[in-house]
């Protein structure tokens, strides 16, 4: 019972911060500042989503598994925002391409 | 004199220490595969034969495969730099957010540039990574050792975080730099 309302209280949580990237993705001036909303909310939002999970997990196979999503999801996050940032410094903001 | 035999010795140690790091490197590759087979699969599936096959083949690959440059990791400063990164990023996050629903949007984003003193490979690697997890950071560009960041605020004195990073993950590892200047 206990898990379960701290289950929903984590996922809702987590979720208030996957809506807080995407509204910075939205409202953010340019590609910089959106992928910092994106990287660094999905990164806790994600966390958080996690963390309620592994409350229902059915072993420590099953945490460890969530856990490696969530590391394996932070390094593609976090290098794929800088490969796009780099690229954004070497071409141009990606609306002048066309 | 003496210097040039414990040179020598040194060396001599240094071949036999590296070939202990291959089989060491293997076993743990090995036990890597075999935990990654049973978080993945399941405690059955990992003893089956086909899978005790795959962990043998994973550690054998890695003595086939070319050594990289030997990097020593100090163990007890990892557990501090990792609640470093989860404190960090978590206020990373909540940062964004609260900058992203703000009906006024405070942002003042910039540029800045960053030294960083840390070697090539895994250090500097997980530097850029981890910046752009923290607050109001997030790694554009390297040239040498010359960092493009960016920042989402320039008002937040972004150098002082990148600083305290750098410092985090320089005791975490060994400088290989630092120690050939200090040895002699």
């Amino acid at each position: 019972m206990i898990a379960n309302t701290l289950t929903v209280i984590l996922i809702l949580a987590g979720l208030v911060f996957f809506a807080a990237g995407t509204a910075g993705l939205l409202r953010f001036p340019d590609v910089y500042s959106r992928l910092h909303a994106l990287t660094k909310a999905d990164n806790v939002g994600l966390g958080l989503v996690i963390l309620g999970l592994m409350l229902q997990a059915g072993g420590p196979a099953d945490i460890l598994k969530l856990f490696l999503i969530w590391v394996l999801v932070l390094a593609a996050g976090t290098t794929a925002a800088h490969m796009v940032a780099q690229r954004t410094w070497t071409h141009g903001e990606f609306e002048s391409d066309r | 004199m003496v210097r040039v035999a414990t040179h020598r010795d040194a060396s001599g140690r240094a071949g036999l220490s590296r070939a202990r790091t291959r089989w060491r490197r293997a076993a743990w590759t090995a036990l890597a595969a075999a935990v990654l087979w049973w978080i993945l699969a399941g405690l059955d599936a990992l003893l089956e034969p086909l899978a005790l096959l795959a962990v043998l083949l994973a550690g054998a690959a890695s003595l086939v495969l070319p050594t990289s440059r030997p990097l020593s990791v100090r163990p007890l400063a990892i557990p501090g730099l990792i609640t470093y990164f989860l404190r960090a990023s978590f206020l990373g996050g909540i940062d964004i957010a609260r900058r992203a629903l703000d009906p006024k949007l405070p942002i003042a984003p910039d540029f800045i540039e960053y030294r960083a003193d840390l070697p090539h490979g895994p250090p500097l690697t997980l530097f850029m990574a981890v910046l752009s997890l923290l607050p109001g950071t997030l790694s554009v560009r390297l040239e040498g050792r010359l960092l493009t960041v960016h920042v989402l605020d320039r008002h937040s004195h972004p150098e002082i975080a990148l600083r305290e990073l750098e410092k985090r993950i320089h005791a975490a590892f060994e400088d290989p730099r630092r120690q050939s200047e200090e040895t002699p």
